[in-house]
């Protein structure tokens, strides 16, 4: 420890009346266990129609993927949806297992992966371009519709925020009911990523007169899909 | 900006917010608004007194352990590969900001909003050392272009303003020729803050808690500028009060939890970011390096007083949602960056009784404020506490008040003085007319003082009535 930081923690020990740093702080336990509740017991069924019900009521469009094998033509549905122009898509296992970034090469013009190989610049310019931007969650929460994002060598923090409009493939068992569930994963992880973002909609305000307008500096709109 | 947010004396500062009926509809609107927006989120989520205890619960937890925990933050975060400063004081914590700007050579930052850089004058400082720093939050975007208004709420800071006048501003200042649609005014602010997100040298964010287990900082954002001011950027410097810590990520769920409804109605904004230390060597966007600046200046003098209990705040703003004074006011009328009941309970004991004492007056102590804040600060028993110390302990009253209850005292002391001044008290009906209850008098009645004291009327009637019963 520095002698700055020693003084400076020093300081808030004499505040608190002690003459010196604690080993371990004082046992605690939550006075209630409220939060374990929500959606306690629910089957899947219950967290996917939880979670669609909520990303309806901030906007968010939902797609549902019956099988692994129509995960392609469901993204082209959401990217039709979109009006298709130009694409930026993580570099994912996920993906590359499924053939989805040839396939998209195949029926669209202007296609690009972020690449490792490439220079912070033109990755960062490629999702500034995009029209639309592709990534996958780690996870999903029925409460608040949200999803889970790490970032990752293949997949940049820009790429869901920097295009016109970004789809997000969800698998289902990756479904939770609520944060309470996200934190206790993000808790366990061995290695926490340097960014995770829980992303509810898209970006919005009420900065003026409270009235909600969508696509402040993130997505003007965003898609999920949900992959059985 | 500082604690200080204006030199117009607090009597002439409230005249004048009262006289202000756009801005008093505007966050009337604004309170019944988030207020049931609050109510219905609260409403569904259900057990609200025991999310309230649990959230309560953790911050005074984090307080009482607050060494330990900073410690254990600090520890993380540099392991995480963070560099962490320290800052006693305001000057000291944008000292840092400054040096760390002028070592890279910057040229421009943009910041996402947060109340602590506020605190600490950052903008003011990096202005003056010509660094151009562009507010990224919609709201600040709009104050800073309106010649640097200041912020009239915590989580709205242009709730005062109305369409008509946000149209206006960019009209005069950015050549906006749209309408006074909110959808178009943000499309044109959109494309004005993008160009300066792609070519800022550093990113600056607040940070709404640290989680000590992991060294993260978070950020709860809905317009996607606290995301972008940390990807694009290659420095990020985080302005962190101390007090702003959770245990675990376990913890941060019953604290995000209870912040977001009480902000905004909302079960979670649009984004929560947690960054745990700068990007990944081969990561190809991201800050290469991240600064946090750890606040203290004046919080651990607050955590060895009897107001420790503020200290748990979460800067939800639900508070001055509640108060009945604030609604007539607004963040204006106190003159101070934090405003509404937290600013009354927080600011005396933060900055000093002797610039900051006089607003705590503005309180009525009607203690709505207790019964909505999400971790359970007794606001409105802190706020009669520094009035208390204001009289008592520090004889910060006026001359004049002073002398009034010194006289006041006397007759109530006195049996014959009460008896001579309550015989005569029918003359305060001239007080408004002439007397120093003229200014309370404009916007109130003063009740009317009979001529006649009730204890004369009742010995008279009395008397009369004994008569008639012996007959």
């Amino acid at each position: 420890m520095s002698s700055e930081q020693k003084q400076f923690i020093g300081r808030l020990s004499k505040a608190l009346g002690r003459d010196r740093l604690p080993d371990a702080p004082t046992h605690f336990q939550l006075p209630h266990d409220v939060h374990h509740h929500y959606l306690q017991d629910a089957s899947l069924e219950e967290l996917k129609q939880t979670f669609i019900k909520n990303c309806e009521a901030v906007g968010t469009l939902v797609f549902q993927c019956s099988e692994r094998e129509a995960l392609n033509t469901t993204i082209t549905q959401a990217i039709d949806h979109f009006d298709g122009g130009s694409i930026c898509i993580a570099d994912h296992d996920y993906f590359n297992n499924a053939g989805t970034f040839k396939q998209l090469c195949n029926q669209y013009d202007q296609v690009d992966r972020w690449d490792i190989n490439l220079s912070r610049e033109e990755n960062i310019h490629c999702a500034e371009q995009a029209n639309i931007g592709i990534t996958k969650a780690e996870l999903a929460l029925a409460e608040s519709g949200t999803v889970v994002l790490y970032c990752h060598l293949g997949s940049g923090r820009s790429v869901s925020l920097l295009p016109t409009y970004t789809i997000t493939v969800i698998e289902e068992k990756d479904m939770r009911p609520r944060l309470t569930q996200a934190m206790s994963f993000l808790r366990k992880e061995k290695q926490l990523p340097c960014s995770v973002n829980f992303v509810s909609g898209a970006s919005a305000t009420a900065d003026i007169e409270l009235v909600r307008v969508q696509g402040v500096h993130g997505p003007l709109a965003i898609a999920y899909i949900l992959v059985a | 900006m500082s604690i200080k947010t204006s030199n117009t004396p607090l009597y002439d500062r409230l005249e004048k917010k009262l006289c202000d009926i756009g801005m008093r509809s505007s966050i009337s609107r604004a309170q019944d608004l988030l207020n049931a927006r609050r109510n219905s989120a609260f409403e569904e989520l259900g057990h609200y007194e025991e999310w309230r205890e649990n959230a309560a619960s953790i911050r005074s937890h984090v307080l009482d352990n607050l060494d330990y925990y900073l410690n254990q933050f600090i520890t993380q975060a540099e392991k995480s590969g963070a560099h962490v400063l320290f800052a006693d004081t305001a000057e000291e914590a944008t000292g840092h900001a400054l040096t760390i700007l002028k070592k890279i050579g910057a040229k421009k930052a943009v910041k996402s909003k947060s109340m602590v850089t506020e605190e600490v004058g950052l903008n003011e400082v990096l202005e003056a050392a010509s660094i151009n720093v562009v507010e990224t939050d919609l709201a600040e975007y709009i104050l800073q272009t309106d010649d640097h208004d200041k912020p009239s709420h915590i989580v709205v800071p242009a709730v005062h303003k109305n369409r008509d006048n946000i149209q206006q501003i960019f009209a005069e200042k950015k050549g906006y020729t749209g309408d006074n649609v909110p959808e178009n005014i943000t499309r044109f602010v959109r494309n004005l803050i993008r160009k300066e997100f792609l070519t800022a040298d550093v990113g600056i964010t607040g940070c709404n808690f640290g989680v000590a287990e992991t060294g993260t900082v978070t950020l709860v954002t809905n317009e996607g500028n606290g995301r972008f001011v940390t990807t694009a950027p290659k420095t990020q410097i985080v302005f962190m009060g101390i007090e702003r810590l959770v245990p675990t990520f376990e913890e941060l769920d019953i604290v995000f939890s209870m912040l977001i409804r009480s902000a905004v109605g909302a079960k979670l904004t649009s984004y929560l970011s947690f960054i745990t230390g700068p990007k990944n060597k081969k990561d190809k966007d991201g800050p290469e390096e991240l600064y946090i600046i750890l606040v203290d200046n004046g919080r651990s003098h607050i955590l060895e007083s009897d107001f420790k209990d503020v200290l748990r705040c979460l800067r939800c703003g639900t508070c001055m949602l509640e108060c009945p004074a604030y609604r007539h006011i607004c963040g204006h009328g106190y003159g101070t960056l934090y405003p509404g009941p937290l600013g009354l309970a927080l600011v005396p004991v933060l900055a000093g009784y002797r610039e900051y004492g006089e607003v705590t007056k503005i309180c009525s102590l009607c203690s709505g404020c207790n019964d909505v804040c999400p971790v359970k600060i007794p606001l409105y028993e802190s706020i009669l506490n520094h009035r208390r110390i204001i009289a008592e302990e520090k004889h910060l009253i006026g001359k004049s008040e002073t002398f009034a209850m010194d006289v006041y005292g006397r007759i109530i002391g006195s049996s014959s003085l009460f008896s001579l001044g309550t015989r005569f008290a029918r003359f305060i009906n001239l007080l408004p007319k002439v007397g120093p209850l003229q200014e309370w008098c404009k916007e109130r009645e003063l009740p009317q003082i009979p001529s006649e004291r009730f204890r004369d009327w009742y010995k008279k009637n009395r008397s009369s009535s004994n008569r008639g019963e012996n007959k």
